[in-house]
């Protein structure tokens, strides 16, 4: 009985304690953006969002968020911007995926560069899988590959050897893969038009000619960056200069 | 004196110094144009680069037309010279002027001269006077939503053109596509005769409301014979040859007041189809036996959105099965929008002898001319199905064509859009970094670095049982124990004589137990020793079996040379 007491004395210090903590800014900012959407102040969810996103919270569900409050608020371009970058951390979330797709519907122009269709047929997985699932049937395929290999060594089982020389093989593919999205990472970056209507010129001033007009949401490759401009590749074809404020980087 | 040539050098260096400083120009080809028409802007720039600033030219749409650069060398001093030429369009007419246009040389801004153009406003469209001009008209003006129109742009142009540059308008309020050919004919305003080309849109409106159709913009060049010189024909306006000058022509915008369908009065359901439609059946055997197939073909044809014609619902007897084949559409957008035919065809098979009624198949679509739901119906059929010869019981229909049977399942369609919530947990504050590249390389390695250390205990721990290594430690260990004092002479030279065998085998590789000493010999060669050598440890072995059969009693020496020269030997071939 007294040892039952003590427990329950125990537990309810502890919910006292638990209550008594006040949240910590971040979280704070955090309910406020959460708030503000439900309120439907979406300029305010963004505000809030975005402070947290700029503080340095690197996290696919708060972009996911700041895609949403933006969409609410009738900027397609920022929204997709902010879903391209929450599927990088998280590109199986299933809500994340609807909201994107929905996002695309509302985009005008078509879609620009398109992987060959040959490419998505014999790097299927590539395509199929994210990078960091890539990365991890890589890691898991590799120990398993040094694992059989040492299994081989020690018991000289020669049944073993045409196991590990697939094992092998599918390691040297997805780690390959994983390198190749590594790689693109770091070197092949894109852009996703912000205003409801941009120019593509030929040069950087307004006088320069407009080559094309893109629309907000559409995402272009980004060819080569100035401290004012980008360079931008719509397509093979359709290539020009956008001022950076009118993309926002993924 | 000195000093009156010291002021002298100072002057013309200073004078030097001013004539090296930059110094800009503006000069337009003409003061004089109409509305669209273009005019020639080029600014000089005198000993450098700069940055031209046309922001203040708001009465014009400015077009880059780049840039060109020359060098100059008088009286020794070379100057360059850089141009930039623009073209302006005048938007307004009336008395405008060309503001001094800053040009930024090296951090100091110049100014060029303003000047003053007189733009005058064009004659009617329908006057003849114009050369080029364009319009836009919409086919109907207040049109249902769903209702197609035709969007039609026209050039009229009665002197030549080049280079056309056609942008069309967004359409937004609608779905919009261009016919494929562009009609060209002749016509005669005026007394004038002009070319005119159109360009067709079939537009539907998606929704309802007061739609402004966007000005379309047309970019042309005209060639006009030169009537008097410009600054930049150079010598084109001495022979008097024709110049291209570039104009933008623009339509008035379009303003479209899109309807929305009355309620549906109570009846068969609307179809969803606007435009003008009929709907007629044919069924090609009415007189049967069982199992055999008739096909029901039900033809709905007319002008409208005819793509979206759903499948109808046939009437068909229970006592029939019914196979739907996939619908045949003949469809083509022409100037009049989309017309054309949509065929659904259907194989109806009887299971049972009797007669039978076919009931009309009925279509509601809206009328755009009455403005009003209209019902329209096929007619009824009536078919006769005699027993099969076969009289089978229960029928099985075998068809050449994969046809699959009407699903009774619907396609799911979105009623709304919305986004999905939130995420709201706290999860969404924790850093999510991906694996760095340096990480991911390490954890590859790692798994390799672990089987060369297994790889490498097991070297160390694994004993070697190959022949060679089990042969060369019997012969170590028979060395070892032939080194023993306490053995009799017997087994001390059974025991040379086991060392030196399979230290000959050990290096062959191979197991055994006795050799001939002409074996050892030339197995001894085989391995590449030379002639003398293995003569000499074939010898040796031959040595310790004589003693070993002949039964004589070693002395100490002898055991110590025999031992010597078998421990060299062996340790010579397990090396």
């Amino acid at each position: 009985m007294k040892a039952w007491l003590l427990t329950a004395a125990s537990f309810l210090l502890f919910l006292a304690g638990a209550a008594s903590v006040p949240a910590s800014p971040t979280v704070r900012t955090f309910m406020e953006g959460t708030e503000a959407f439900h309120k439907g102040d979406w300029p305010a969810a963004i505000a809030a969002f975005e402070n947290l996103a700029d503080s340095g919270v690197d996290n696919g569900k708060l972009f996911y968020n700041l895609g949403n409050a933006y969409l609410k608020n009738d900027d397609l371009g920022r929204a997709l911007m902010w879903y391209e970058r929450a599927l990088k951390h998280i590109p199986d979330d299933p809500d994340l995926r609807f909201n994107y797709d929905y996002a695309l519907t509302m985009t005008k122009d078509e879609r620009g560069e398109k992987d060959s269709p040959l490419l998505r047929i014999l790097f299927f997985w590539k395509y199929q899988l994210s990078p960091s699932t890539v990365r991890w049937l890589a890691l898991i395929l590799n120990a398993t590959l040094w694992v059989a290999l040492s299994v081989l060594v020690v018991r000289k089982k020669r049944l073993l050897r045409p196991s590990v020389i697939l094992i092998a093989a599918a390691t040297a593919v997805f780690s390959a893969t994983a390198a190749v999205n590594y790689v693109e990472a770091v070197h092949v970056r894109h852009a996703i038009i912000l205003p409801e209507q941009v120019p593509v010129r030929s040069g950087f001033t307004d006088t320069d000619t407009q080559l094309f007009v893109l629309h907000a949401g559409t995402k272009v490759r980004i060819a080569r960056e100035t401290d004012t401009h980008l360079l931008i590749r719509y397509t093979e074809d359709k290539i020009g200069w956008v001022k950076k404020s009118e993309a926002g980087i993924i | 004196m000195k000093k009156t040539l010291t002021i002298t050098v100072i002057i013309l260096l200073a004078a030097a110094g001013f004539a090296d400083a930059a110094s800009v120009r503006a000069v337009v080809d003409r003061n004089q144009a109409s509305v669209g028409e273009s005019i020639a802007l080029q600014i000089t720039i005198d000993g450098g680069e700069g940055d031209v600033d046309l922001s203040g030219l708001v009465d014009f749409k400015t077009l880059s037309r780049g840039t060109s650069s020359s060098f100059q060398m008088i009286n020794g001093r070379t100057s360059r010279q850089l141009i930039h030429n623009y073209v302006l369009i005048p938007l307004t007419a009336g008395g405008l002027t060309i503001p001094a246009i800053p040009v930024t040389i090296d951090g100091k801004i110049h100014y060029t001269t303003p000047i003053g153009v007189t733009i005058s406003r064009e004659p009617p469209v329908d006057s003849g006077q114009r050369d080029v001009y364009v319009t836009a008209g919409v086919s109907e003006p207040a049109p249902w939503v769903g209702q197609q129109l035709v969007y039609t742009f026209r050039l009229f142009n009665a002197v030549q053109v080049a280079d056309a540059k056609f942008q069309a308008p967004e359409f937004n309020g609608f779905t919009a596509e261009e016919l494929e050919e562009r009609q060209s004919h002749r016509t005669v305003i005026n007394g004038r005769e002009f070319i005119v080309t159109e360009v067709v849109f079939v537009l539907v409106p998606i929704k309802t409301g007061t739609l402004e159709i966007e000005p379309a913009v047309l970019q042309v060049g005209m060639l006009q014979r030169n009537l008097r010189p410009r600054p930049f024909s150079g010598m084109d306006a001495f022979f008097g040859r024709s110049q291209m000058t570039t104009r933008i022509l623009e339509t008035e915008p379009i303003t479209v007041h899109v309807k929305d369908l009355p309620p549906k009065p109570p009846g068969a359901p609307f179809s969803g189809l606007v435009g003008r439609f009929e709907i007629a059946a044919s069924l090609d055997k009415t007189e049967l036996r069982v199992g055999d197939s008739t096909t029901l073909a039900v033809t709905v044809s007319g002008t409208g959105n005819i793509m979206d014609t759903p499948e109808p619902a046939v009437p068909s007897p229970a006592e029939f099965k019914a196979y739907a084949d996939n619908p045949e559409a003949q469809i083509q957008p022409g100037p009049q929008g989309y017309s054309g035919n949509k065929i659904f065809r259907t194989a109806l098979v009887p299971v049972q002898p009797g007669r039978y009624h076919i009931d009309p198949i009925e279509l509601t679509y809206f009328d755009v001319a009455s403005g009003g739901y209209r019902d329209v119906s096929t007619s009824a059929f009536d078919v006769t199905v005699s027993p099969s010869e076969t009289a089978a019981v229960d029928i099985d229909v075998f068809r050449g064509a994969p046809v699959q049977p009407p699903s009774l399942k619907k396609r799911v369609e979105f009623t709304g859009r919305d986004i999905l919530p939130l995420k709201e947990g706290l999860e969404a504050l924790k850093p999510q970094r991906s694996l760095p590249i340096r990480w991911f390389g390490l954890f590859l390695a790692i798994p390799a670095l672990l089987f060369l250390a297994v790889r490498a205990v097991m070297q160390m721990v694994q004993k070697d049982d190959s022949p060679g290594r089990t042969m060369a430690d019997r012969a170590t260990h028979a060395l070892k124990s032939a080194a023993s004092s306490d053995l009799t002479d017997a087994d001390f030279l059974s025991t040379l004589y086991r060392a030196l065998v399979s230290a000959i085998l050990a290096r062959q590789g191979v197991m055994g137990t006795s050799l001939t000493w002409s074996e050892a010999s030339e197995r001894l060669l085989e391995i590449g020793w030379g002639a003398d050598d293995a003569t000499a440890t074939a010898r040796l072995l031959e040595t310790i079996e004589s003693f070993n059969y002949s039964g004589g009693k070693l002395d100490t020496q002898k055991r110590e040379d025999l031992l010597e020269q078998t421990r060299q030997a062996v340790r010579r071939l397990t090396r």
